[in-house]
């Protein structure tokens, strides 16, 4: 999994790209509360992003509750079908922010 | 079939989720959307026995066997830790808001909701738990 930052006048994006299991997550976590310090608002492009296990999901988890906790907001974009699966699944799909 | 015998750690993970996509495939089943959610559901179990069955001792063994038929994946996990059911595991209750979901916990509840049977079984002081899922 590679993460790349990109600076936007909203904030920042993180795209993400590979897979986010029990080994990558950590990483991913990282960068989502690096993020948090450095702006309010993020947006994470899920374009290039093909698998997320509970791993990943719990690292969605701490951002959304980092950006309210911030007063901020985190957004997913390009979800793939298969990880829409899983929100699904999880019901994440219904506390995350996804266009 | 592929039948995978390795120690008990993280870093074995990517070589389980592999054999797995390798047996769908062999049955033509390569569309992210049937594979992914088998795939996660084969992680947490993976890792739930990578992190709990042996206190984190990395030199203990998990075998996996992976056998599939048309139309259907079962996945048989065994090792030789410390007894656990995860189908007595409090699930977590998923209609909670943001504020009040726990972080974690998540993982069991995943398998039983993705896949289509679950049974687990302790046999000569093994643990043994099996899930299916058609595809």
């Amino acid at each position: 999994m590679t993460i790349n930052e990109t600076k936007t006048e909203e904030g920042i994006t993180l795209s993400i790209s590979g897979n986010v299991d029990t080994n990558t997550a950590p990483e991913l976590q990282g960068k989502v509360l690096a993020s948090f310090q450095k702006s309010g608002t993020l947006v994470l492009d899920m374009a290039d992003c093909p698998y997320m296990s509970s791993a990943g999901l719990r690292v969605l988890l701490i951002g959304e509750k980092t950006a309210k906790s911030k007063k901020g907001s985190m957004k997913l974009v390009n979800v793939q079908p298969a990880v829409m699966k899983i929100f699904q699944v999880s019901n994440f799909s219904k506390i995350l922010t996804i266009e | 079939m592929e039948l995978l015998q390795m120690t008990a750690r993280e870093e074995n993970l990517n070589t389980v989720l592999a054999a797995i996509r390798r047996c769908l495939k062999a049955y033509g089943c390569s569309d992210n959307e049937d594979v992914v959610p088998i795939l996660v559901a084969a992680e947490e179990i993976f890792v739930n026995i990578v992190h709990y069955a042996y206190h984190n001792n990395k030199n203990e063994g998990v075998e996996v066997k992976v056998e599939t038929s048309p139309h259907l994946c079962r996945m048989t996990f065994t090792d030789r830790g410390i007894p656990y059911n995860p189908l007595e595991h409090t699930d977590p209750d998923l209609t909670l808001d943001l504020a009040s979901r726990p972080i974690g916990g998540l993982g069991i509840l995943m398998v039983k909701e993705i896949m289509d049977y679950v049974f687990y079984e302790n046999r000569d002081g093994m643990n043994i738990l099996v899930i299916e899922k058609g595809f």
